[in-house]
């Protein structure tokens, strides 16, 4: 069976469950309605009987009822006047794939792009979302790629049964919840799992032809080596966000998120994660059933069939866009209107801006540990930091918990305590803390956890400080501490 | 000997694996594992999320927000049958609301056609009331917001793979 045919078997399959669904869902309505009918004509009507049969009808039949497609943009929309380069771009990749250009283009905040349908059979919008942190690890060739894909889905004619299968799948849980736990919930249950099934392995294959239509244009390898960067980029942006900017914009800051992202996975504590992480022979990946895209091994193998190609375009695709500061911006607004108005922030402030009080406020409330320690002869022993954890947090706190708390409080300890010293403290996104004064240097938290690890001896550390005129100072002056 | 990390029982032999968690059964470990991985997504990333929720526009009504979690209490029965259900809803305060009189309305009318309905329904209608009544300190998120985020980044760590890469102290 060819591909074009397994995907014709399948999309009609799916249609036909559809309609099962439909037929199985007002069948069941009817036969309770029926059967209120049926007791109300009888000489003695159990009223209970008759009130469970139509509320379980109308239940049943409210949830198959469709609803009116809302939609809501998921970001900012984009205009051609504002960003020619990337509708170029776009218009390359419709032309290739013979699809006209979709009418909406929005930018979103993920390391993703996706395509979709809107309105009915005659008013059909087509909709594309770009991921702006995925335009920050791509190059321009690579993103044509992932467009191409994307068109690919229209080329497909993905996007006409896509929506047909969102409705069902929707109606499907509505029934679900309205039923809860009784039988019939447990019969629609196991109806949506088999559709569920069936539709995303129809999705996976149609992941397939995609990547495969693309590679025709970029050429395999190129598109190879963007879904190697979308598959990581993906997995830590989460962790990215939530860490590393979350923190800035809360102090009412606008950093510059999406070159941030290119440096956070550049770092050297996290690319050596990552690069451990994909190394790892137990973390073989599998595509499952209940998973939309295909596993990025099982897509590299088949990408791996197709001619290899060569890169034409190695720029940075954030290039494609006017104004990266702006994006930004609109993509923060897009979240809430205040955050789209924060003032912007470079990345050397941050640490003076943003971190630097909340260091000083966390040291007022929990400084009080360190009393006894000094820069020089600071906790080393994961005894120690577990202790110190379990003061800041509670007692019963976890030792990982705790000892994270405590690393929190030393390195606010080590700004605090160093800054009015001449220190500088500076730290790039997905870094550590770094503090310089001139050629010095000291990092407090890798050099310190190698001791904590046993790896090194307190001694070096104690005679840097020593060297730097610092072994004495104490960790947390009394000045520093709230009182009261 | 091993004892399951989810109930407790001692393992004599067999039972399954999750790194290093061992389960009596695949019930168990299916429990642990959940309970394992909500309790390892860092509190950092609980606390930046629900930060982003509180100060996201309301998803309901695309209003401002802060948004919270807010419940609704509904009860339906007929003679052997009662179904009720605590349903949770992210959105702002005056969607919530909404929500509970809503709740609230289909209870009433629908709730006291079983014997267990006469219970449940004056529970649901006071829940309902009660926290439309509530006057809450919109300052501060609710726990269960908070419990309820971290159940999903730990859905999200396993279905989308996600990895949280050693963050450095700051």
């Amino acid at each position: 069976m060819t591909r074009r045919t397994w995907l014709g078997v399948r999309a009609l399959l799916a249609l036909v469950l559809v309609a099962c669904f439909y037929v199985l869902a007002l069948g069941l309505a009817v036969g309770l309605l029926w059967l209120s009918y049926v007791q109300l004509r009888s000489g003695r009507p159990a009223y209970g009987l008759i009130v469970f049969c139509l509320a379980g009808a109308t239940s049943v039949m409210w949830s198959v009822v469709p609803r009116r497609d809302r939609f809501e943009a998921p970001g900012p929309r984009l205009k051609e006047v504002d960003h020619p380069e990337l509708f170029a771009l776009l218009r390359e990749a419709a032309s290739w794939t013979s699809q006209p250009m979709p009418e909406d283009v929005y930018l979103i905040n993920d390391v993703n792009a996706f395509v979709m349908q809107r309105g009915g059979m005659r008013e059909r919008r087509r909709v594309i979302g770009l991921g702006l942190p995925l335009m920050a690890v791509l190059t321009v060739d690579e993103f044509k790629g992932v467009l191409t894909h994307e068109f690919g889905h229209f080329h497909g004619g993905d996007v006409m049964l896509g929506p047909w299968i969102h409705r069902a799948s929707e109606a499907m849980n509505r029934t679900i919840s309205q039923l809860a736990e009784s039988v019939l919930g447990f019969i629609f249950a196991w109806y949506a799992k088999m559709f569920v099934r069936i539709t995303l392995a129809i999705s996976r294959r149609q992941e397939f032809a995609a990547d495969e239509l693309a590679a025709t244009l970029v050429g395999a390898n190129v598109m190879a080596a963007g879904l190697k960067k979308i598959d990581v980029a993906g997995r830590v942006h989460q962790s990215f966000w939530c860490s590393e900017i979350i923190p800035i914009v809360q102090a009412g800051f606008c950093p510059p998120f999406t070159e941030a992202f290119s440096q956070y996975l550049e770092a050297p504590r996290i690319s050596a994660f990552l690069r451990a992480v994909s190394e790892d022979p137990n973390a073989v990946i599998k595509s499952g059933a209940y998973d939309t895209h295909p596993a990025l091994p099982d897509r590299l193998t088949a990408l791996a069939r197709l001619p290899a190609g060569s890169p034409r375009d190695s720029r940075p695709s954030l290039s494609l866009l006017r104004s990266v500061e702006g994006c930004e911006r609109e993509v923060l607004a897009s979240f809430s209107d205040d955050l789209g108005t924060l003032g912007p922030i470079d990345w050397p402030s941050v640490t003076q801006s943003v971190f630097l009080p909340i260091w000083r406020h966390r040291v007022q409330r929990h400084g009080s540990v360190l009393r006894r320690f000094a820069v020089g002869a600071p906790p080393a022993t994961r005894q120690q930091l577990v202790e110190i954890g379990q003061a800041i947090l509670s007692e019963d706190a976890d030792d990982d918990r705790a000892i994270s708390a405590a690393w929190s409080l030393l390195i606010a300890a080590f700004a605090v305590a160093l800054t009015p010293l001449g220190w500088l403290a500076e730290t790039q996104p997905g870094d550590e803390v770094v503090f310089r004064r001139g050629s010095q240097e000291l990092r407090p938290f890798s050099e310190l956890q190698s001791v904590v690890d046993g790896q090194k001896s307190l001694t070096d550390w104690q005679a840097r400080c020593a060297a730097f005129g610092i072994a004495d100072v104490p960790m947390v002056a009394d000045s520093e501490l709230a009182h009261g | 000997m091993a004892s399951c990390a989810a109930c407790g029982t001692t393992i004599l032999f067999g039972g399954a694996r999750d790194g290093e968690a061992r389960f009596c059964n695949a019930k168990c470990k299916a429990q642990g594992s959940l309970r394992l991985a909500v309790e390892r997504v860092p509190d950092t990333l609980v606390s930046s999320r629900v930060w982003m929720i509180r100060e996201g526009r309301c998803p309901e009504c695309r209003g401002a927000g802060p948004v919270d979690l807010h419940c609704s209490y509904r009860v339906w029965s007929g003679l052997i049958v009662v179904m009720h259900s605590t349903r949770p809803h992210i959105c702002c305060k005056r969607c919530g609301t909404r929500a509970q009189w809503r709740d609230a309305a289909f209870s009433f009318v629908l709730g006291w056609w079983s014997v267990w309905g006469l219970i449940w329904t004056p529970v649901q209608l006071y829940r309902n009331i009660r926290d439309i009544l509530r006057s809450e300190d919109l300052s501060k998120n609710t726990p269960q917001l908070e419990l309820l985020v971290r159940a999903q980044l730990a859905d999200d760590l396993r279905t989308h793979r996600l990895i949280w890469p050693p963050s450095s102290p700051r």
